[in-house]
């Protein structure tokens, strides 16, 4: 790398070996880009991994691997049982691109985390007890190209549902949600997928086993889900998402309809999004709505967001009964490898089991 | 020119997994890909490192430095069509005013910026700088070429970030992945000096230490593949080396044939008539008849043939 540098940086033109700097100009290099927390000649002082992991000693494995150990706390305190709960995740993160002589032809991306929580007053299903420690698959899937220019892929593994504002936002290990889990009952399920790029859209149509993170059959148990929507990097997008599940659950099934509609806009900073979904929760009607609206700096470092967000049912005869909740939120990112992140949830109205008045949630992250 | 390049250099931030979001966020850009390559059926990622030894390298030979969120891994993407390089797309984020703004700059195999696309870009002031006028203007310019657009009088600030935008893409690509754009642009050369068949090449290595110093060949340069056709007949030798010559640091390559005769000597895909001039004393003449070539260009041209003639003798073919 060092000999690729020598050889072209004086055909680039860039003055070399003894061409000094004006001072202003080194000074002005030696500063901070507006925004930073930390000064630039300041950053990676200690930094014992400026540049992730390195993965040279995996030789020819190592080409187009990126591979990353995440780690975090999240601490949560609610104070209708004023008590906190914490969890703790320790796993990694690997991106492998595969690639041959006509081009890419799949992608791995395989995250798993050892899970420990402690206290929690509503633990996924597949923990023991509120104090438990369990392997938590997140993404674990292989994405084979069938068809030139992306417009067809097959998916095989543990992928997250596409639906809604689930298949465009990063929710993965942030306290930043946008509500998947408690409307469709599920967040990720084992199973294939085929999605692509085509005539300007993203589309994700799946079906799963309907036992998220444990492969269970009792009951047969499935989720199908989908969604179609327009390309976000255009600054606004909208989608339709649909789910259809009988989900496992220990000794039974539950099921799960939605219709879903979800649209966003970016206003320079800012960036407006919603979604809709509305369907059956067993023999209830079912309702699930959220609106955000967030903020970042100029250098991405700091992210803000407030959201409404309500999901409600309704047994034949009677009124809606749910939560009704707002949401802030900011995150911090002082360098490639932190990320701080605080959330205030408040119930703005009482819900059916459901003792809290508002949460405040705080997590610290870590990648190497 | 000192001062352009370190103005770019604080402005630019790589793109990737940026600020610790896992990799389930990466997206290829497919969409600004097929767009600026139409003709492509598929793509190839390449995937490199930056790393703090190279920022420390840029820092102590330029007295300049890459800003430290730009180390760690980073994608190149190369369209195909039917196997074959049509380019390079590198997709490099800008600060702005309202986050980052990821341009997505189409290269060719030299590292020549010949286009570019906003992916996603927030800000309506850096969208009307991206106009056809100026993209214009940096149809295949090289470093020094861009940077002397930036020296332009009445650039606005939008325009000036999309200029040095594309002057860091073309430096970070021609570094990061200049051992891995050698093959490619090696393929594309030996089907132009080999056009009866389509050329497959097999890297020879080289035996560095075969070379002698001071004449003007820069031995850690020198890269060579056999060529032979798609039925495995041996067409000759392609060679590549940096050589400063007659006052300058020129990249050579060389077309060597089945005899060890230079059949030619060009300086890449430029058409340079100095070169050619300089050079053609050495057309038609092995290293057994080097010798009556006295003149530097034969020197260099000797060396080089003995250079490679050895590793291809010690069978160092793959």
């Amino acid at each position: 790398m060092l000999e690729a540098i020598a050889i072209c940086l004086p055909i680039l033109g860039v003055p070399v070996d003894g061409e000094r700097l004006q001072e202003d100009i080194a000074d002005e290099l030696a500063g901070s880009p507006e925004g930073a927390a930390i000064p630039e000649n300041a950053q990676g002082v200690g930094d014992p991994f400026p540049s992730g992991l390195d993965l040279d000693w995996l030789g020819s494995l190592a080409d187009n691997l990126r591979f990353t150990m995440d780690l975090r706390g999240r601490f949560e305190y609610d104070t209708g049982r004023e008590e906190w709960s914490i969890s703790q995740f320790y796993g990694f993160d690997l991106f492998k691109v595969l690639s041959g002589p006509k081009g890419d032809y799949a992608t791995i991306l395989l995250q798993g985390f050892a899970t420990r929580i402690d206290n929690n007053p509503a633990p996924p299903w597949f923990f023991d007890s509120p104090t438990d420690w369990e392997w938590v698959y997140r993404m674990f899937y292989i994405n084979w190209k069938l068809l030139p220019r992306d417009a067809l892929n097959l998916k095989v593994g543990h992928f997250e549902m596409p639906f809604g504002l689930e298949m465009l936002i990063d929710t993965n290990g942030t306290l930043r949600q946008v509500g998947t889990a408690p409307n469709l009952g599920i967040k990720a399920d084992w199973g294939v997928t085929l999605n692509g790029v085509s005539n300007g859209l993203e589309y994700e149509v799946g079906l799963g086993r309907g036992s998220g993170n444990e492969w269970k059959a009792a009951g047969s148990p499935y989720a199908l889900v989908g969604r179609v929507g327009t390309d976000p990097t255009r600054g606004w997008w909208v989608g339709v998402s649909g789910f259809s599940a009988d989900l496992y659950r220990p000794g039974t099934t539950i099921e799960r309809r939605r219709i879903g509609f979800d649209a966003g806009m970016e206003l320079g900073a800012w960036t407006l999004m919603g979604e809709v979904s509305g369907g059956r929760n067993g023999q209830d009607d079912a309702l699930h709505a959220l609106g955000e609206l967030n903020w970042r700096d100029s250098t991405e470092h700091w992210f803000g967001y407030g959201q409404l967000r309500t999901l409600k049912q309704r047994m034949a005869g009677n009124s809606w009964e749910g939560t009704f909740q707002s949401v802030l939120g900011v995150e911090w990112a002082p360098d490639t490898h932190w990320t701080l992140s605080a959330e205030w949830v408040q119930n703005l109205q009482r819900g059916m089991n459901d003792s809290r008045d508002s949460s405040i949630r705080l997590q610290a992250r870590y990648r190497f | 020119m000192g001062l352009l390049v370190a103005c770019l250099l604080v402005t630019c931030v790589l793109t990737g997994a940026s600020h610790g979001q896992a990799y389930c966020a990466l997206r290829d850009p497919v969409r600004v890909l097929y767009e600026a390559y139409p003709e492509a059926d598929s793509h190839r990622s390449i995937i490199r490192t930056v790393t703090a030894a190279d920022r420390d390298a840029i820092e102590r030979d330029l007295s300049l430095t890459i800003l430290y969120d730009e180390l760690g891994r980073h994608t190149l993407y190369v369209p195909l069509r039917e196997g074959h390089p049509l380019g390079l797309l590198h997709v490099r984020s800008e600060r702005g005013r309202y986050g980052l703004t990821e341009i997505a700059w189409s290269l060719d195999l030299e590292g020549r910026i010949t286009d570019g696309r906003l992916q996603r870009c927030r800000d309506p002031k850096l969208r009307e700088a991206f106009a056809e006028d100026l993209l214009s203007q940096l149809g295949s310019a090289d470093v020094p070429e861009i940077l002397a657009l930036l020296q332009k009088e009445g650039l606005t600030s939008e325009q000036r970030v999309v200029l040095g935008s594309a002057a860091k893409t073309s430096v970070v690509t021609s570094i990061v992945w200049d051992a891995d754009l050698l093959p490619m642009r090696a393929a594309v050369l030996a089907n132009t000096k080999w056009p009866e068949s389509e050329a497959v090449l097999h890297a020879v290595q080289i035996d560095r230490s075969a070379f002698i110093a001071d004449t003007g060949i820069e031995p850690l340069s020198v890269h060579a593949w056999s060529v032979r056709g798609v039925d495995g007949q041996q067409l000759g030798i392609l060679a590549r080396s940096w050589v400063n010559f007659d006052g300058q640091r020129v990249e050579l390559w060389w077309q060597i044939d089945l005899n060890g005769c230079i059949v030619d000597v060009s300086a890449g895909d430029k058409e340079s008539s100095s070169i050619k001039q300089a050079f053609s004393e050495v057309f038609g003449k092995s290293t057994a008849t080097m010798a009556e070539c006295s003149t530097a260009a034969g020197v260099v041209a000797g060396e080089l043939l003995h250079g490679v003639g050895t590793s291809i003798m010690d069978g160092k073919v793959d």
